[in-house]
């Protein structure tokens, strides 16, 4: 394990109790701290289940699970782990304990046992990052699909993780909270937190520094983007749907409009066809 | 299903108002008090001042009379079929009879205090969560019944768990709007024939209800782990319940109140 390593997986599997195929068949992986790791794959190829390994919600039935250093399956090691590594699901509903805004953010501090000024500090620090400094009193079932998931990042910022793990957070979201939550996402990140995204969602993934696609509970695929981009025929095979840039991109260079390929962003598509 | 709209059951507004600022335990304290002092009026006189007290009640909370009136709507079944039962199962002088059934003086009497004081319950609980978010409920009640811990009552835990079902009152009802919502859209029937067919009608309603709700529970005690979760053991606060002059204030206020109106009623 490397010294700036947040989660070291070796060889870990899973099988859920009654379950005959295990979820995660074998993963070896390594996130560095300040990486943004996309966690890719179709439905049920494992991602869930690795993103619970990485909060120690679910420990390896095989393999080593390593979080800042310290081994998931010792229960002692819990708590540490949990204060950091935060987690935002995708429901933001099933997340939300409190009934006003910032009694719910303060819940992960409140149970860390912190003194009630440093609490109220977090509170507003994670409000501010998140925009919802103004709907700090607000009733949690009033807010907007878009609001909830922001509030449940706020909650998880509040544990001053060194890590966030999103499973697929930003799934139920509309185009817009969507865009809020990856600006969030792109902010973060600029402060040197380490991101694990997991998605199916493809142009979710595009600020991402590392790939990591997941299929059948096994990693089928790791890189960067641009290696991702540039494969061929895989996209199907695992389940994904290429960003519509990608595709165009992808025809220009069939009918030869296009001298390279390229990432799915559209100055960089501009400045390829209008060098 | 209209009432799914209007339910404010177990909500909390947020205001900035006096009743808003009291400690929860005398918020709770008091209604126990004010809910004793209803049950022990009897004349019409004693109800009217208690409505003059809920509206007054209303203003200083910053709560429109109108919410507070919407709490008190899912139960009008329950204060009608209480008033019914008095009505027609008090014995006494006999008004009006047909078969089985009469009514008798004692009985409209009885039915009229039951009910009303049935719905001003309603409308006073209601205030307390109207008032108070269930946060501070929960450290409330959770601080009330402390001095039970020593004999294994499971204080934190049962305050938590009703933070977390008043939570969920608004999601819930969403949830089960939407599947009322999906079934009527696929042809479900669930407004006519008798109270059996109704009932069985409304399988399809309760069933993917009750696995959302299993599946959202599993997910929220994921989240709550997820963020360090482990019952009361170590935990703080981030508004420690601290009570102040107005609480002592508020608590005398509420018993001189309740004394006054019980007396009237002796009087009249």
């Amino acid at each position: 394990m490397h010294n700036e390593d947040v989660f070291a997986l070796r060889g870990v599997s899973f099988t859920y109790p009654g379950a005959i195929t295990p979820a995660l068949d074998g993963v070896d992986l390594s996130i560095r701290n300040g990486d943004w790791v996309a966690l890719i794959g179709a439905n049920g190829s494992g991602k869930s289940t690795l993103a619970k390994l990485l909060n120690a919600l679910l420990i390896p039935t095989r393999g080593d699970c390593l979080v800042c250093g310290l081994k998931t399956g010792n229960e002692d090691n819990l708590w540490s782990i949990r204060s950091h590594v935060s987690m935002v699901f995708q429901n933001p509903d099933n997340q939300i304990v409190a009934s006003v805004v910032e009694e719910d953010v303060a819940f992960g501090p409140e149970n860390l046992g912190l003194p009630s000024l440093e609490i109220h500090e977090r509170v507003l620090d994670c409000l501010c990052r998140v925009g919802l400094e103004e709907k700090r009193r607000a009733p949690t079932y009033a807010l907007s699909g878009g609001q909830k998931q922001r509030l449940a990042i706020a909650g998880a910022l509040a544990m001053q993780p060194c890590c966030l793990v999103l499973d697929e957070a930003t799934a139920m979201l509309d185009p817009q909270g969507r865009e809020d939550v990856l600006k969030i996402l792109r902010n973060l990140h600029k402060t040197g937190m380490t991101l694990v995204q997991i998605t199916h969602r493809l142009d979710e993934i595009l600020d991402a520094t590392r790939v990591v696609v997941l299929g059948k509970g096994r990693i089928t695929w790791a890189g960067d983007l641009a290696g991702l981009f540039a494969m061929k025929d895989c996209f199907d095979e695992w389940g994904l749907e290429m960003p519509p840039l990608v595709r165009f991109s992808r025809k220009l260079q069939e009918r030869n409009l296009l001298p390279k390929a390229c990432l799915p962003f559209v100055k960089e598509l501009l400045e390829n066809l209008c060098p | 299903m209209k009432f799914l709209n209007h339910l404010t059951l177990g909500q909390y507004i947020p205001a900035d108002s006096p009743v808003h600022r009291l400690d929860p335990r005398c918020k709770i304290l008091s209604v126990v008090l004010l809910l004793a002092g209803i049950f022990m009026v009897k004349h019409p006189v004693a109800f009217v001042a208690w409505g003059i007290f809920l509206l007054f009640l209303s203003r200083f909370s910053r709560i429109p009379f109108r919410v507070v009136i919407q709490g008190a709507r899912p139960v009008i079944i329950l204060v009608l079929f209480t008033a019914g039962i008095h009505l027609f199962l008090t014995r006494g002088v006999i008004l009006w009879e047909w078969g089985i059934l009469s009514v008798t003086r004692e009985g409209v009497g009885m039915a009229f205090r039951m009910g009303l004081r049935l719905f001003f319950l309603v409308l006073f609980a209601g205030f307390l969560t109207l008032t108070t978010s269930p946060m501070e409920l929960s450290d409330g009640l959770e601080r009330l019944f402390r001095p039970f811990q020593r004999f294994g009552f499971p204080a934190h835990e049962m305050a938590m768990m009703m933070t977390i079902a008043l939570r969920f009152i608004p999601t819930l009802f969403d949830e089960t709007d939407r599947i009322l919502r999906a079934q009527l859209a696929r042809g479900a029937d669930l407004d006519h024939g008798g109270l059996l067919r109704r009932m069985k009608a409304f399988i399809p309603v309760l069933v993917p209800l009750f696995v959302i709700v299993f599946q959202r529970a599993e997910d929220l005690a994921q989240a709550m782990e997820a963020r360090c979760y482990r019952g009361g053991t170590g935990r703080s606060r981030m508004n420690p319940l601290r009570w102040k002059r107005a609480d002592t204030f508020a608590m005398a206020g509420t018993l001189v109140i309740v004394a006054v109106f019980v007396l009237m009623d002796l009087g009249a």
